[in-house]
């Protein structure tokens, strides 16, 4: 097991008055993929905003490279190396791909190298580099918002939910850019509901269930476990079952 | 090697209302020289509220906060720049010729430097304690404004004051037949130049652009690594500076002025602020000239329409485009 990047140890958030996460304890691995799923509404995404400090948690500890998280503030946390995907893309559309990656960068200066490598696995930001980001399709925006987390070198990426909503090309696409940044040694937590997209690229998995972490293990052994999968997900890897076999399940 | 391909389509649309207003009024005025006096008017009185809108629709976009204290910066400009005129006078700078112009401008940057530096008490002080609670801003805010007006007139009394402008921008030119005053053309030019100040800094620096991103989607801002409360103080404060020079070229093209000065401006502003589409400046600009113009053109064709004319266009812009003239794509 690698050296753990970052540990959530009893966390509990409320936004609005609600109790969202109630004690979510995991550990993700540095240089590995570590996958969080669980049904819609399980607090996932409530953990990537906790852990960036956009929703403050109220209880329990967030430790990033042995330094407390609590308490600080989301751009101190960006600046300690943490990049965030958020579902929703966070596109700014008035301004244009390059202007939204320039605000990604530490310097204001691109890394040319580190450029050509973003264009290689991405074409389309190399095509509409000077357009506006607004104008570009779902798929597009993805790697607008993705080639931000990648135009230069972050410890840990947060990424919620990447394919959603996304043609099954460019899913391929942001898979490869997931490869390639597993490749060079990030850490990613992906929260992610396409399970053979998760399952192919992730080393460990987080299961949470009503703002609870409910297993943790490998992903190769949850990828096989299909009662797991129906427990904790309602629904499995496994192929779909044939119309004459579900006719008799009561 | 950059493509620039494909081109972008721009909306161009709320740009062309300003000469389709400037020539329907043509009909029904008339007079060229007439016709001729009523724009240019319109169109000074509408970079004056465009510079006093500016920052306010920029504080709002960012931070989502309603300031309704923005008013008395407006008057608080006003007040200072006579103070500065008149102390310039009594140390013998004379106000005519074009030192007079230098004196007029010392004046007003120098109260934009004050108003500033309140801004950036009141937002400490104030705006800092409401974040996303808007009732709280409207209340805490029109409370700070009422004391700062209160102060204005322990200061400078109740009674309403003359500022005369320098000799050298009295009087008017003749263009067309028309007598078009001076001071007018000097705030048209200066209105464009400061927007398109406004523009460059916005398109071309770090800063402008973070400041839009901001506008679009603080937490994304955030999340980058920025520190958003910085930012917003930096706008608040220029914001505030901005108010108090409009309100000290306001004054000075009234030539009176009394501590209510701003609170009188700031439903036309806020008009401005919401047809341009909250958080544009772009918007703002074109919002603000468009309420100018054709509240002077409905002044002379129906004078009893005249109260009305700035939220019939209003309205009329929100039912075409319900989120304002260029709307902000927000995110919060």
């Amino acid at each position: 097991m690698n050296k753990s990047l970052l540990s959530l140890e009893d966390v509990h958030t409320h936004v609005e008055g609600f109790h969202i996460l109630q004690g979510v304890s995991f550990e993700v691995p540095e240089n590995q993929v570590a996958v969080l799923l669980g049904r819609n509404g399980a607090g996932k995404s409530t953990t990537l905003r906790t852990i960036m400090g956009l929703w403050a948690a109220t209880a329990g500890s967030i430790v990033f490279r042995d330094q407390s998280l609590r308490g600080v503030s989301t751009a101190q946390i960006a600046r300690a190396g943490i990049a965030y995907v958020p579902e929703n893309m966070g596109i700014f559309s008035g301004l244009t791909v390059r202007q939204n990656l320039l605000l990604a960068t530490r310097t204001g200066r691109f890394d040319t190298n580190r450029l050509d490598w973003l264009f290689s696995i991405f074409p389309p930001l190399h095509k509409y580099w000077n357009f506006p980001a607004g104008k570009l399709s779902g798929g597009q925006k993805q790697m607008v918002s993705i080639g931000r987390a990648m135009v230069e070198n972050r410890s840990l990426i947060l990424v919620d939910e990447p394919t959603k909503g996304i043609a099954p090309l460019l899913v391929e696409s942001l898979f490869d850019a997931f490869v390639r940044l597993k490749q060079m040694n990030t850490t990613l937590l992906l929260v992610e509901q396409n399970l053979s997209f998760a399952s192919e690229l992730g080393d460990s998995v987080v299961v949470m269930d009503e703002g609870r972490v409910v297993h943790t293990g490998s992903m190769e052994a949850f990828a096989r476990d299909t009662d797991m999968q129906s427990r904790y997900l309602g629904l499995s890897f496994a192929a779909p079952k044939s119309p004459a076999e579900t006719e008799h399940l009561p | 090697m950059i493509s620039k391909f494909p081109s972008v389509q721009r909306d161009f649309l709320p740009l062309l209302l300003i000469p389709a207003a400037a020539l329907l009024a043509f009909l029904f005025i008339d007079s060229v020289p007439t016709w001729l006096t009523l724009t240019m008017a319109g169109l000074a009185m509408g970079m004056m509220i465009f510079i006093i809108a500016s920052g306010l629709t920029l504080i709002f976009g960012l931070m989502d906060v309603l300031n309704f204290g923005h008013g008395a910066f407006i008057g608080v400009g006003a007040y200072l720049a006579l103070s500065i005129l008149l102390g310039g006078s009594g140390l013998g700078f004379a106000y005519a010729g074009i030192s007079g112009v230098v004196l007029l401008y010392i004046a007003s940057l120098g109260a934009a430097l004050v108003a500033a530096l309140i801004g950036f008490f009141f937002e400490k002080l104030l705006i800092r304690r409401v974040y996303g609670d808007h009732l709280k801003q409207i209340l805490i805010t029109m409370g700070g404004a009422i004391v700062i007006e209160q102060i204005m007139v322990m200061i400078w009394g109740p009674y309403e004051l003359q500022i005369a402008l320098p000799d050298v921008l009295k009087g008017s030119v003749s263009l067309f037949g028309a007598s078009i005053e001076k001071f007018r053309i000097m705030i048209v030019i200066q209105g464009m130049a400061l927007f398109l100040l406004m523009l460059l800094l916005l398109h071309s620096t770090r800063l402008g652009l973070l400041v839009r991103a901001g506008v679009e989607d603080s937490e994304m801002v955030q999340s980058l690594g920025f520190n958003i409360k910085r930012i917003f103080i930096g706008v608040f404060v220029v914001g505030s500076a901005l108010a108090g020079f409009g309100g000290a070229m306001w004054a000075l093209y009234r030539g009176t002025l009394t501590a209510n000065l701003g609170g009188e401006l700031m439903i036309t502003v806020f008009i401005v602020i919401v047809m341009g589409g909250l958080g544009s400046l772009g918007g703002c600009f074109i919002a603000a000239l468009l309420v100018a113009v054709v509240s002077n053109y409905v002044a002379f064709v129906t004078p009893g329409l005249a109260a009305a004319s700035a939220i019939l266009i209003m309205a009329a812009v929100l039912i075409w485009r319900p989120s304002g003239l260029y709307p902000i794509m927000v995110r919060k």
